[in-house]
């Protein structure tokens, strides 16, 4: 840097004059200045660039929370459901009757509900039992109200308030909130064993009681005594659904996602058997042997072109192939194969990368050897492009995941209530059928979440939010699994 | 054993007997030419390889002492583009190891080579010398530990790792992982060993090791190799070979080349005038 003559006062209050433009800088303040502004640029550069990532952050943020605070909440909710023979629990219901004049008198009711074993480990089990008053009856003691946590047999609640039974056909359902000497039981989020209410009828005969859904109930004792005990043995027990163990339904409180969940797992399941195998040979072969000229040249476009296809023209093409052609249906194997085909081109090309990270040297070490080609593929290449390889597949697969528009040109129905055939079946009777699930009708879950928001009703938006929620788990886990695999792999392999 | 190729018209020795004529000879490169695409690489190399014997390959950067090396086990045949010319006669079978008919993995299986920078694979020690073995079929668990001690003794690293034979072969230092590389490469009982400036990216005690060693292997395996170190080619080798720009300048005994060169350009580069 040259220094100005001595004679100059050194101004470092003053600007210089302004130099022009075809002049390199000269005095130690015009290269100050180019330096503060070069510098300028940089800090310029930087914070736009802060701002940018801000502003993705944010949006991402909000999108997530947004979906978040609808769907959170429905996740955890569950709702009873009476099963379909399934496995019996037992409840007793004791209780006294007394002839009144007309009228019978049932009381006490004691109810006592049994724990069964299989408990969920996974949801806070308490079981509140609350008796409620009648409408109009005031004699009711407080409301005795047992918490019911694991390790717990039994939990006992006893109404005090008796239950009147009046005849001539006033019925009287035990187990129905509001009615006097009514067990209502409720859970925070367990099973739950809940009496089925009973109906009782008077008739000048005695009391008859009824299960919910009409079935007479043993009673014990005789029923046109003055007075007697009642004892049910009860074959039903409500089971409480959840979010991810529900089916879809019209009602929004019961609607879940079972068969979308287990519909994406099974379809996942094809498209990774499809597009796999497949794809890494492929990548394989078009790294290592084919050879370089102007075909392999043009099938290294078509893939990366094929790689940004719209979905829905994938569709269409799986329409009249699998579809019509191959006569597939509208099944899993044809959802599989079509997503298999979508993900194809994303593993080449990841395999493709994979490969040619490797380095020359040691393809050059093994081959100095005297290993054949497939010898240095299978001992050195493969093991140490894997990471790469099962990266990509694994960002291929989260991208099918979400792929709706192939699926439903392909014709997946939006209301499927019920699961595709396991394999084997033990009841009613054994059934082996390997691949039925395959042939089946299926749904997603973008497509459930689809179905939902295109209902009026908000409550199932906030469904499609908690499905949402739930995609956006899956996807993030995936791509978790990615990460954690490429660092394992990547750790034994240093160059 | 002379071979059937007498010793004819090298451009560079007319009348004087050719050097390793008393020797029996390993290999016999005949007017070898290379052509990397359109350019050509090597002309008209005439060279008599003695068996048991070191040859160094010495010249300036770009000489294609490298290129001549390489085709001595076909790697250039795994890019495409590349032609040779002329003839690698192989003793004592008469092979022409470039010649068509020659499938480059057998040459390869005969004649093995250790690169510049140390390339073992990722894997352990032991798997790193038996994969050689394993290649060619042998697994039994009993010879593959016997030939593994073996080569990892002839290669002098057996006392450093035999207690870590199964650790990563990425954990060895720079000179213990050429060694690796060289003991890779004895597993099979090549009859040829390439080494292509073996010790360049190596400290001066790793290279004495190193060197030591080559002094050790020659009695055993024919060695040519490549050196832009003058001195180590002094050092080590038998024969020495000057080579610049694609040409041979000079081939005789290594005393000979340093102390009393034929040729001007030798000596000019043997005395650092230029390279």
């Amino acid at each position: 840097m040259t220094t100005s003559t001595p004679t100059e006062p050194r101004e470092t209050h003053r600007a210089p004059a302004p130099r022009p433009a075809s002049r390199l800088p000269t005095s130690p303040a015009e290269i100050k200045l180019l330096i503060a502004s070069r510098k300028r640029v940089d800090r310029v550069f930087g914070v736009v660039g802060m701002l940018c990532i801000l502003f993705a952050l944010v949006t991402l943020g909000a999108l997530l929370i947004d979906l978040a605070i609808d769907g959170v909440g429905r996740l955890t909710e569950t709702h009873l459901v009476k099963p379909d023979g399934t496995v019996p629990g037992r409840r007793e219901i004791a209780g006294t009757f007394i002839r009144q004049g007309d009228a019978f008198v049932l009381s006490p009711v004691r109810v006592r509900v049994n724990a069964d074993q299989n408990l969920s480990p996974l949801v806070d089990q308490r079981l509140m039992v609350e008796v409620m008053p009648a409408a109009g009856n005031t004699e009711v003691d407080a409301a005795d109200l047992k918490t019911f946590r694991p390790g717990d047999d039994t939990a006992t609640a006893t109404a005090t308030a008796p239950a009147v039974v009046a005849p001539g056909g006033v019925a009287t359902e035990l187990g129905r909130r509001g009615t006097a000497g009514t067990i209502a039981a409720r859970t925070l989020g367990g099973f739950v064993f809940v009496p089925d209410p009973l109906r009782v009828t008077a008739s000048p005969d005695g009391i008859d009681l009824a299960a919910f859904g009409d079935e007479p109930v043993a009673v014990e004792g005789s029923r046109s005594a003055t007075e007697g005990t009642v004892r049910v043995d009860e074959v039903s027990r409500f089971v409480p659904k959840s979010f991810f163990t529900s089916m879809p339904s019209r009602e929004p409180n019961r609607a879940g996602i079972l068969s979308a969940w287990v519909g994406t797992m099974l379809v996942m399941l094809v498209t990774a058997a499809a597009a796999l195998p497949l794809g890494i040979a492929a990548g394989i072969y078009l790294e290592e042997y084919a050879r370089k000229n102007k075909l392999t040249a043009l099938i290294e476009i078509n893939i990366a072109n094929l790689a940004g296809v719209p979905s829905i023209i994938w569709g269409l093409m799986a329409l009249g192939l699998f579809v019509y052609l191959f006569h597939l249906g509208h099944s899993v194997a044809t959802a599989g194969l079509t997503l298999g085909l979508l993900v194809l081109p994303i593993v080449i090309i990841a395999t493709r990368e994979a490969i040619r990270s490797v380095p020359a040297t040691i393809r050059e070490a093994s081959i100095a050897l005297g290993a054949t080609k497939w010898q240095t593929v299978r001992n050195h290449i493969i093991p140490y492009s894997m990471s790469g390889i099962l990266t990509g597949s694994i960002i291929g697969l989260s991208r099918a995941i979400g792929e709706t528009a192939p699926l439903i040109t392909i014709g997946a129905l939006t209301y499927i209530p019920f699961l595709p055939p396991p394999p084997v079946q033990f009841e009613p009777e054994l059934s082996v059928q390997p691949f039925a699930w395959l042939t089946s009708p299926f749904t997603v879950m973008p497509i459930q979440m689809f179905n939902w928001t295109s209902r009026p009703d908000p409550a199932f938006h906030r469904n499609a939010a908690a499905a949402g929620v739930v995609l956006v788990a899956l996807t993030l886990a995936m791509n978790a699994v990615a990460i954690v695999l490429r660092y394992r792999l990547r750790k034994r392999i240093k160059w | 054993m002379v071979s059937v190729a007498a010793p004819r018209a090298c451009s560079i020795h007319q009348d004087e007997a050719h050097p390793a004529a008393d020797l029996p000879a390993k290999a016999e490169i005949e007017h070898l030419g290379f052509h990397y695409g359109a350019r050509q690489a090597l002309k008209d190399i005439n060279l008599r390889i003695a068996e048991n014997r070191v040859t160094a390959l010495i010249g300036p950067s770009g000489c294609g002492k490298s290129t001549l090396l390489r085709c001595l086990n076909r790697m250039h045949d795994l890019y495409p583009g590349n032609r040779y010319a002329g003839r690698i006669i192989l003793h004592p079978e008469q092979i022409d190891l470039i010649g068509p008919g020659i499938e480059p993995m057998e040459v390869r299986m005969r004649i093995s080579m250790v690169f510049q920078k140390p390339n073992p694979f990722p894997k352990s020690i032991y798997e790193n010398v038996a994969y050689g073995l394993r290649i060619r079929g042998v697994n039994a668990r009993s010879v593959l530990d016997e030939r593994v001690e073996s080569t990892l003794r002839g290669a002098a690293l057996w006392d450093e790792v035999k207690d870590r034979l199964h650790d990563s072969a990425l954990g060895l230092s720079g000179g213990q992982q050429q060694r690796l590389c060289i003991a890779r490469a004895l597993a099979t009982d090549p009859e040829m060993l390439l080494f292509d400036e073996p010790t360049a990216a190596l400290d001066p005690r790793a290279t004495r090791k190193i060197e030591d060693l080559i002094g050790e292997l020659r009695q055993r395996v024919t060695i040519l190799i490549v050196t832009h170190n003058m001195q180590q080619a002094a050092r080590v080798s038998d024969f020495t070979a000057l080579m610049y720009l694609g040409e041979l300048v000079e081939f005789d005994r290594t005393a000979t080349i340093f102390t009393n060169p034929s040729k001007k350009l030798t000596e000019e580069y043997v005395t650092g005038r230029f390279g």
